[in-house]
């Protein structure tokens, strides 16, 4: 444990759930009165094992629960040309099972011991989470342990074939055959050159995920599934001295060796002209998408497009809501968000129009709005409103163990301390009507940008 | 913050098979329908590690301490109202709902989704306030109300910080018992609804689910009928219909306020008295009619989504409603069927043969009686096999019943889905929420736990006997030639087809 993390420890074998209460309820208290000093911190003890895996355990025992989160820090971003959607297949593998965990029984012995699992891949990282009654927490850091240590190395043609099905029906379920489903797939083709990490989604196509190897597999395990590029949180009704002792003898015979370079931030893409397509679908009502790059998550400006977000588009009272379903009918709804990601991010504009409306009629009206939000910086008491969304949006994600641990986690691998929230909270907190402003001006004020209209497939247009 | 797309090793979604189950992949039982495991690694015992492993044995897990469960206080509200509250100190946020036991199955005739219409309305402005100005309110609070009707309830719902309670709940009531129901709202709300109708078809899992529906209990009878209508229905909806409603489904002898969160018992009832003074003290509207005798379930419902790369299928039949006596052990048997990744259906459609990502079984419970329904989306080319892989699991389930192993699973898997919902204030709102609508009594989480605790072997087998096959309901929504190739190897007869609000194509 370094230094630095000594200072962040703030919780001690034997405090219980009221002390940390009050610790959040201070935070909370300080968020809401913005000239104070926040002290918002969840308590945490953060530790590195020689191997060089982060531990990071939290302690609150107010619910018999305990959870583990532990991330991968490789996504699809990390693909090789014609390996799409590798990662995400690979998420799908580490449940098939090892010698000492024979196929089926992560699953079986997780449930049996009244837990459950899941896991989730982005184009940043892979996310596996676990959340079981408290006496089984040495069983959850056994199978991880067990499918760390072995599972790339022994996985075999069947297990690789059959969830390989298992993602191409995710893909059928969650993209193809639901309505509007294509845009996710063509947006980040659209949005990025190809060779950039994030021009293909994360899903993949079918012909990559059908030319995937076994020697694939035990390549990107090797290579991505070392110690030192896992974090793993634990927390709820858990003691810290035992949870260190479990992980150290578990995880401490993971082999070592360096992180894997990975691709780094840097400047945001631009798009020198707009870039326009429209696909068909199988819709009665055409949708319009509009994109544009934007800052890094965590970076200057990402925070302010989440406010902007919010004034622009957030319930009936937006700027843009009331354009184009308020004063004028010419859309049935109107969505926009800034999608965070670690390189870079995309802010997303999605409007459904009404039967009837055309998609010019749609983008002539959402251009005219947007340019006004631009134009005019948020009132004071609209900022009020987005600051109070997130306000209320920061201590809910406060309330389950599980949801702590992903927080956790979520700061220390993408701003390299868990210890953030306070951090966090201050870019919201400290944000101003003329940076909001500013930040829509600099990143959505431009030409380049994509436009992306999904209409009826013929025969069906209203 | 919203951060970009991911994909999940299980889809979540809504509560699987518990009334008050909120998390989405929770748990259940060893498969028994699958080969054999291999030998699997030694349990500890005695703290004798295995000298050759260097992880050890597998640690053994004791059992888990039955949940403790609170019971909310219930206390008399405004207007003959009632009120649940269940106060919880400690993260300063508190939820609200307010539950008027009428919904859509209350609708009038020729007034079908007048109560879906009337719930988006209450979101358009109340008290002084227009919609626009209303939003901007709730928003300064940092609260947001969620307005909606299910087919047994209206519920008006808020989620915010402790100190935000009584400007909420201030808005909250202006909402339930002023709603200003303006023209020019109505006119845009309405215009909304109707699109939504008309897109609703677009989505092949609300199409399943509306189609199962109308199938088991009728397409024009209050348990079978499209909660919105039709696109006809919907744009015969009036401003008058609506006002006509809310005074019947807003009748406050009918109405349960629930609260969860840090807020204490005077505060509540004094926001709720202030917030709702002068609310006239009406007498509840009737129950809708008893059902007459429902009709005789069609054996397979087909709706053609053609290229559909999938076809949704379900398999479902009508079940235990939630005051039966069983209801929560017969819950028990859907989890081990599809409530949780290791379920029988998920086991087989998904891990053994790779037709679908996930496969899912649920009671859906309903005041009036409910329904047992298996679902999954599946790979169009291997449906026929698919079909009768479900119907295999599903007869087998009632014939035997479930093991030993998977009964404790289950019940290990429900406390555990019991604790989720404890973990948080807006998970236990909404269960508590399913309770008043399904007029079940405000202790039912822990009257559910200790049932399910206590379910023997011999109970659940005979209940297991309410899943089979025989005599079930199919419903597919895909491509036509991929649905009579099924059917046809099934041999399940004659396929009834049906159009996207559930109405049989050839009776039109």
């Amino acid at each position: 444990m370094t230094g630095a993390d000594l200072a962040r420890v703030v919780s001690a074998g034997g405090r219980g759930y009221a002390w940390l209460m009050r610790r959040i309820a201070v935070a909370c208290a300080a968020l809401l009165a913005p000239s104070a000093a926040s002290a918002a911190e969840l308590p945490f003890h953060r530790s590195t094992l020689d191997n060089g895996l982060t531990l990071i355990v939290h302690e609150d025992r107010s619910v018999p629960v305990a959870a583990v989160n532990l991330v991968v820090r490789v996504g699809s971003r990390d693909e090789e040309r014609g390996k799409t959607g590798f990662a995400h297949l690979f998420e799908h593998l580490m449940f098939m099972g090892t010698r000492r965990v024979p196929p089926k029984m992560f699953d079986a012995w997780m449930e049996a011991a009244g837990g459950s699992n899941n896991a989730w891949t982005s184009a940043d990282l892979t996310d596996y989470h676990e959340t079981a009654p408290p006496g089984a927490l040495g069983l959850l850091l056994y199978l991880e342990a067990d499918r760390l240590e072995v599972l790339g190395r022994e996985i075999d043609q069947a297990k690789l074939d059959l969830q390989r099905d298992v993602v191409r029906n995710e893909r059928r379920q969650q993209i193809e055959n639901v309505p509007y489903g294509k845009v996710e797939l063509r947006l980040p083709e659209l949005l990025y050159p190809a060779g950039h990490p994030y021009h293909h989604p994360v899903i993949g196509s079918h012909e990559d995920l059908e030319a995937a190897t076994v020697a694939d597999v035990r390549r990107f395990f090797a290579t991505h599934y070392a110690a030192a590029n896992v974090s793993l949180v634990v927390a709820g009704d858990v003691r810290v001295d035992e949870v260190r002792a479990q992980v150290e003898r578990l995880f401490g015979r993971l082999p070592g060796g360096a992180r894997p370079a990975r691709a780094r931030a840097g400047e945001v893409p631009r798009l020198p002209s707009q870039v326009r397509e429209t696909l068909e679908d199988k819709v009665e009502l055409a949708k319009l998408t509009v994109a544009y790059h934007t800052p890094a998550h965590f970076a200057p400006d990402d925070a302010e497009l989440d406010l902007f977000a919010s004034v622009a588009c957030s319930g009936k009272a937006s700027r843009l809501y009331r354009a184009l379903v308020v004063d004028r009918p010419l859309a049935q709804s109107v969505d926009c968000s800034q999608q965070s990601a670690q390189l870079s991010s995309v802010f997303q504009l999605e409007i459904v129009a009404r039967a009837g409306v055309s998609l010019g009629e749609v983008e002539a009206a959402l251009d005219s709005a947007l340019r006004g939000a631009i134009d005019a910086p948020p009132s004071a008491a609209e900022l009020r409103r987005a600051r109070s969304q997130y306000e209320h949006a920061f201590v809910a994600r406060l309330e389950a163990p599980a949801a702590r641990a992903k927080l956790l986690n979520l700061y220390e691998v993408e701003l390299g301390d868990p210890g953030s929230l306070d951090r966090d909270l201050a870019r919201y907190r400290d944000a101003t009507r003329e940076g909001v402003a500013r930040a829509a001006r600099t990143w959505l004020g431009v030409s380049g940008r994509v436009v992306l209209g999904v209409v009826p497939a013929k025969g069906r247009a209203k | 913050m919203k951060r970009a797309r991911a994909f999940c090793k299980v889809k979540l979604g809504a509560p699987l098979t518990s009334l008050a189950a909120l998390a989405a992949c929770g748990g259940a039982p060893e498969p028994i329908l699958v080969p054999p495991p291999p030998e699997p690694a030694p349990v500890a015992s005695a703290g004798v590690a295995a000298p050759e492993d260097s992880l050890g044995p597998r640690p053994a897990v004791p059992p888990a301490a039955p949940p403790s469960v609170p019971t909310p206080e219930v206390l008399d509200g405004p207007g003959g109202s009632k009120i649940w509250l269940l106060s919880r100190p400690g993260l300063p946020l508190v939820s609200i709902a307010a539950v008027s036991r009428r919904g859509a199955s209350s609708d009038p005739a020729g007034k079908v989704g007048v109560a879906a219409l009337t719930a988006e309305m209450l979101e358009q402005g109340a008290g002084k306030l227009d919609a626009v100005a209303f939003t901007a309110a709730l928003e300064e609070q940092g609260a947001r109300l969620s307005s909606s009707a299910s087919r047994d309830a209206s519920v008006v719902s808020a989620h915010m910080l402790a100190d935000r309670f009584p400007k909420v709940v201030a808005l909250l009531c202006d909402a339930v018992a002023r709603p200003r129901l303006a023209q020019a709202d109505f006119a845009r709300t309405h215009a909304l609804f109707v699109n939504d109708v008309r897109a609703r078809g677009d989505d092949p899992g609300r199409v399943a689910a509306l189609v199962t529906d109308a199938a088991l209990f009728g397409v024009d009878s209050p348990l079978g009928r499209p909660i919105e209508g039709t696109v006809a229905s919907a744009q015969s909806l009036t401003r008058a219909d609506v006002v006509a409603a809310h005074r019947a489904v807003w009748a406050p002898e009918q109405v349960t306020f629930v609260v969860v969160g840090d807020v204490t018992t005077a505060a509540v009832q004094a926001a709720l008295t202030a917030g709702l003074e002068g609310w006239a003290r009406a007498k509840a509207s009737p129950e809708p009619a008893a059902a007459a005798a429902l009709p005789t379930p069609p054996r397979v419902v087909a709706v053609a989504r053609e290229d559909a790369p999938q076809v949704v299928m379900t398999v479902a039949r009508r079940s235990l409603g939630p005051r039966d006596e069983g209801r929560a052990a017969l819950e028990l048997v859907a989890l081990t069927l599809g409530g949780s990744f290791t379920s029988r259906l998920n086991q087989t459609l998904r891990e053994d043969h790779g037709w679908t990502y996930g496969a899912r079984a649920r009671l859906a419970a309903r005041r009036a009686g409910g329904a047992f329904v298996a679902r999954a989306s599946i790979r169009a080319d291997a449906l026929g096999d698919a079909l009768r892989e479900t119907r295999r699991v599903l007869d087998q389930m009632a014939e035997d019943g479930p093991t030993a192993a998977e009964i404790d699973k289950a019940k290990a898997l429900s406390r555990g889905e019991t604790v989720d919902t404890l973990a948080s204030r807006a998970h236990t709102l909404s269960a508590l929420v399913g309770f008043v609508a399904l007029d079940l009594p405000p202790d039912t989480l822990g009257r559910d736990a200790a049932r399910q605790g206590g379910a023997t072997p011999e109970v659940l087998r005979a209940l297991a006997k309410q899943v089979s096959s025989a005599g079930a309901t199919i419903v597919l929504v895909g491509p036509s030639a991929a649905i009579d190739a099924a059917v046809q190897a099934n041999a399940l007869g004659a396929v009834e087809r049906r159009d996207a609000d559930g109405r049989p194509i050839a009776a039109r």
